[in-house]
C-alpha cells in the first residue's frame, strides 16, 4: 500500500510505535502478557467504579449548569497541563537525544514529516495512559447503555494533540532562547514543578482556614454565574466535550488536529535546523566549570564524595525528581511553621482534635517527614550505589571498597539532611521533644534506606531512576514497609506512647531478615 | 625474574575462567617483561579481554595465579592495583564531570597527593591536546576525546603496568597517532604496556613482543621475526602468521 511505503508518514509512525513497544518490555511476547494482566487488574478494580459511574450518568443533567461547566473546564485544563508536562519534556528530548534522528534527517524524507511522526507518537503516548486508566470506568458505562462515552477517547486524543502542539512550540521557543542543553534541563524541571504544583493545589484545603475556603468557593461560584459559562457560551464547549456530546467532542478533536498539523508543518524546517544545531552542541562544550581547578586532596573518601555530589548536582532529571519530593514537604512545613497547632487548620474536625489532641498533628508531620526521608535517601542511595557510571574504574582502584561505599552513602544522605534541615529545625524549635524524635527517626530511616540500597545493589543506568523499584521487588517492598515502620515509630514516640517500640522492633527484625552480604565491586561487575 | 635477568611485570600461571561451562581462558601461562610493550592478539572470543580483566582485578579467575611485579594480585589486590591501570575499550567516564574533575577523582582513588596530581593532570591534558577542553563536561566529547580522557585517568598515578583493551577502536588517525606515541613514550620511560588490538598493523609497528591467543590459550609469542619462524613463514606479514596460527583445527 502506498500509505505504508518507505518514508511515508504511516511507515515512520509504525516504526516509532514498534520501537516504543519494544522499549517498553523485555522478552518477546512479554508486553502482550503485561498488557493482558494490566487490563484484567484494571477491569477488576474499575468494574465497581465503572458500574457506579454508569448509574450516576442517569442523574447527570442534559445541559450542564454553569457551576458544573466551570468544574469540568477546570478538570480539562488540569488534564491538559498534566499532558503538557510530559510533552514539553518529550519534545526537548526529541531535539537533544539523537537516537535515530541523524538517520531520519539524512534520508530524503522531509523534515516536517519526521517531526509530524515524532509528535504523533508523543501524542499517542500522552493520551495512552489516560485512555488505559479511563477504560475500566468507561467500559461498564458503555455496556450499560451509554455508548456515547466512547467519545472520551476522541476527547483524550484531541487534548493530547493540543498538548503536543503546545509542548513542541514551548520547546522550540526555549531552544531558540536558551539553547538545547538548558532546554532539556528546564523542561525536566518544569515537568516536576507542574506535578508538584498540582499536588500542592490538591493540598490547599489542608492549609486553608474555613473562612479562606469559603471565600474561594464564593469567588468560584461568582465566576461560574458571571455568564461566561452559560450553555450558549464558547466556554461551555469543553465541558460538553467532557460529557461526550458528539459535536463538542469532534470540535475539540478537530481543533487539536488543526493546531497539531499547523505546528508540525510550520516548525518542520526549524526542527531540522534545531536538531542539527543540537548535534553540534556537544563538541562546542558550552558548559564551562567556573573557578580554579580544585581537588586532588583528601584521598579516596573525599574524592568519591566530591564526585558523587558533583554528579548529583549536575543531573537535571534527578534534581527534578528530588524537587518533587521536596515540594511535597511544603504542606507539612506549613503546619509546623504556623505553630503546630490544629486549632487553625480548617480541615481538622473538632471531634478528631478532641480525640487525638494537638500533638497529633505534629506527630503526623514528623511521621510524614520520616517517610519522605526514606524515599529521598533510597532514591539518592540508588543513584550513588547502583547507578555508578564507571564501575570498572572503582573495581580497578586500590582504594578500600568499604571506604568508597561509605563515601557513596555519605553523598546520598547529605542532601537529604540539607533538604530536611529547615522543617526539622522548625519542629525542634516549636516542639523540642517532637523535633528530637523526628530527627532521630529521619536519621534511622535514611540509614535503613541506604542499607537496603547497598544490600540490593544491581548495576543500572542513571536514566533508569524511575524504574529503580523494578530492579529488586524485595528491596522495593522492604524500603516501603520499613519506612512505614519508622514513620509509625516516630509518630508514636512524639505522642510519648510506649507502643513506639513495636514498629521499631518490627523494622529492625525486617532489616535483619532481608540483610544480604554486600557484594564486592568485582561481583557486581559480573552481575552487570 | 626472566631467564635473561629482566623482572617480570606480569606473570600468569594456569589462569582459567569459565562462563557457564564454556572455557574462556584455558590454563593460560604468560610472562610480560618490565618495560616492554606487549600486544595480545586473537580472534573475537579468544579470551584476550577476559584475561586482562582478571589481571586488572575486574574478574575473579576460577584458577591459576597472577603476579604483578612480584605481587600476588589475587592475595593482595590493593597493592597490585596501586601500580596497575586499566583502560577499557569503551571509555567509561562521568558525563557530568570535566576532564580535570575526572582526573581529580581518579587521583583521589589512587591516593595521589594534591600538588603532584594537579601537575600530572596538566601535563597529561596538554600532552593529549585536551587542555583547552579541560573545563568542559565530558558529555559533549567525541569518542576520541573520551578515550584520551580515559587514558589520562589511567596515567595520573603513573602506573608501572598499563593495560589497555582495544585502545585505538573508533579513533581517527590523529588521535590514534597520539595514543600510539603516548604508549611508546610510556614504555620508553620504563612502564610496561599490555594492549589488545585487532589492528595487526598496530601490533606489528609498536609492540616489542606479540602474543597470539585463541580459544583461551596462548598459541605463540615473541617478536615478529620469532612468530614468523614459529609459523614457518619467512617473509610473511603478521596477518599471514596470525591467520595461520589461529585457524580453527576443526576446519
Amino acid at each position: 500500500m502506498r500509505v505504508f511505503s518507505g518514508g511515508s508518514t504511516l511507515f515512520l509512525l509504525g516504526n516509532e510505535l514498534r520501537l516504543f513497544w519494544r522499549s517498553w518490555g523485555g522478552k518477546k511476547g512479554s508486553n502482550l502478557r503485561r498488557l493482558i494482566v494490566l487490563g484484567v487488574v484494571l477491569s477488576i478494580l474499575g468494574f465497581g467504579l465503572g458500574s457506579l459511574f454508569a448509574i450516576a450518568l442517569n442523574h447527570i443533567p442534559k445541559d450542564p449548569t454553569p457551576e458544573m461547566t466551570l468544574a469540568l473546564d477546570g478538570g480539562l485544563v488540569l488534564l491538559l497541563t498534566l499532558m503538557m508536562a510530559s510533552t514539553v519534556s518529550s519534545a526537548a528530548l526529541t531535539f537533544y537525544e539523537r537516537g535515530d534522528l541523524d538517520l531520519l534527517l539524512s534520508s530524503p524524507t522531509p523534515a516536517y514529516r519526521v517531526l509530524t511522526v515524532r509528535c504523533a507518537s508523543m501524542a499517542i503516548m500522552a493520551s495512552a495512559f489516560w485512555a488505559i486508566l479511563a477504560t475500566p470506568v468507561i467500559g461498564p458505562a458503555v455496556v450499560m447503555g451509554h455508548p456515547k462515552w466512547l467519545l472520551i477517547y476522541v476527547d483524550l486524543m484531541g487534548l493530547a494533540l493540543i498538548a503536543t502542539a503546545l509542548g513542541v512550540m514551548i520547546a522550540t521557543a526555549l531552544f531558540r532562547v536558551i539553547g538545547p542543553r538548558a532546554t532539556k534541563t528546564l523542561s525536566q524541571v518544569m515537568a516536576a514543578i507542574i506535578g508538584a504544583a498540582l499536588f500542592l493545589t490538591s493540598q490547599m484545603r489542608w492549609m486553608l482556614t474555613h473562612e479562606q475556603q469559603a471565600a474561594i468557593w464564593k469567588s468560584a461560584l461568582d465566576i461560574a454565574r458571571s455568564g461566561w459559562f452559560a450553555e450558549t457560551q464558547v466556554l461551555s464547549l469543553p465541558a460538553r466535550a467532557v460529557l461526550c456530546e458528539p459535536v463538542p467532542s469532534v470540535v475539540l478533536f478537530a481543533f487539536g488536529l488543526l493546531l497539531f498539523l499547523l505546528t508540525t508543518r510550520g516548525l518542520g524546517a526549524r526542527f531540522a535546523q534545531d536538531a542539527s544545531a543540537a548535534a553540534g552542541v556537544g563538541a562546542g562544550g558550552k558548559r564551562i566549570a567556573r573557578g580554579k581547578i580544585r581537588g586532588f586532596e583528601g584521598g579516596a573518601y573525599s574524592a568519591m564524595v566530591r564526585k558523587e555530589m558533583r554528579l548529583l548536582i549536575r543531573d537535571p532529571a534527578l534534581i527534578s525528581q528530588v524537587l518533587l519530593r521536596v515540594l511535597y514537604i511544603i504542606p507539612i512545613a506549613y503546619f509546623v511553621l504556623r505553630g503546630g497547632s490544629v486549632q487553625n487548620v480548617a480541615w481538622a474536625g473538632s471531634q478528631v482534635v478532641a480525640m487525638l489532641g494537638p500533638d497529633a498533628w505534629v506527630a503526623r508531620s514528623g511521621a510524614v517527614l520520616v517517610f519522605l526521608t526514606t524515599q529521598l535517601a533510597g532514591t539518592l542511595a540508588w543513584i550513588t550505589v547502583s547507578a555508578e557510571d564507571a564501575p570498572e574504574l572503582l573495581a580497578s582502584a586500590p582504594a578500600s571498597e568499604n571506604i568508597l561505599r561509605r563515601a557513596k552513602l555519605t553523598s546520598a544522605m547529605t542532601p537529604v539532611f540539607i533538604i530536611l534541615g529547615a522543617p526539622l529545625t522548625g519542629i525542634v524549635v516549636l516542639h523540642p521533644w517532637a523535633g528530637v524524635a523526628t530527627t532521630i527517626g529521619c536519621g534511622i530511616a535514611a540509614l535503613s534506606a541506604c542499607l537496603i540500597a547497598l544490600w540490593y545493589e544491581k548495576p543500572a543506568k542513571r536514566k533508569d531512576l524511575r524504574r529503580r523499584r523494578s530492579s529488586s521487588l524485595i528491596g522495593a517492598l522492604a524500603e516501603t514497609f520499613i519506612s512505614f515502620c519508622w514513620a509509625a515509630t516516630t509518630w508514636l514516640a512524639i505522642m510519648k506512647l510506649p507502643w513506639a517500640v513495636i514498629p521499631a522492633l518490627i523494622a529492625v527484625i525486617a532489616l535483619i531478615a532481608i540483610r544480604k552480604p554486600t557484594r564486592s565491586f568485582v561481583d557486581t561487575l559480573e552481575l552487570a | 625474574m626472566t631467564p635473561d635477568g629482566q623482572q617480570d611485570a606480569l606473570k600468569l600461571r594456569g589462569l582459567t575462567k569459565t562462563y557457564g561451562g564454556k572455557v574462556a581462558v584455558d590454563k593460560l601461562d604468560l610472562d610480560v617483561r618490565a618495560g616492554e610493550l606487549y600486544a595480545l592478539l586473537g580472534p573475537n572470543g579468544a579470551g584476550k579481554t577476559t584475561s586482562l580483566r582478571m589481571v586488572a582485578g575486574l574478574l575473579k579467575p576460577d584458577g591459576g595465579s597472577i603476579e604483578v611485579f612480584g605481587i600476588d594480585a589475587l592475595k593482595d589486590p590493593p597493592s597490585a592495583k596501586q601500580i596497575t591501570a586499566w583502560v577499557p575499550d569503551e571509555p567509561l567516564l562521568y558525563d557530568k564531570l570535566t576532564p580535570v574533575e575526572y582526573l581529580d577523582f581518579v587521583a583521589g582513588l589512587w591516593g595521589v597527593d594534591g600538588k603532584t596530581g594537579r601537575k600530572r593532570a596538566e601535563e597529561l591534558l596538554r600532552w593529549l591536546d585536551l587542555w583547552d577542553q579541560r573545563q568542559q563536561r565530558c558529555e559533549g566529547f567525541s569518542r576520541g576525546m573520551k578515550q584520551k580522557t580515559s587514558l589520562a585517568g589511567a596515567l595520573i598515578h603513573e602506573p608501572k603496568l598499563l593495560i589497555l583493551d582495544e585502545p585505538l577502536t573508533g579513533l581517527d588517525a590523529a588521535a590514534a597517532r597520539e595514543v600510539k606515541d603516548l604508549l611508546q613514550e610510556r614504555a620508553r620511560s620504563g612502564a610496561t604496556v599490555i594492549l589488545t588490538t585487532h589492528i595487526l598493523e598496530v601490533a606489528e609497528r609498536i609492540a616489542d613482543r606479540i602474543g597470539i591467543i585463541a580459544r583461551g590459550k596462548l598459541l605463540a609469542e615473541g617478536t615478529l621475526d620469532e612468530l614468523r619462524a614459529s609459523a614457518g613463514q619467512g617473509e610473511s606479514t603478521l596477518e599471514d602468521v596470525f591467520l595461520q596460527l589461529t585457524a580453527d583445527p576443526a576446519q
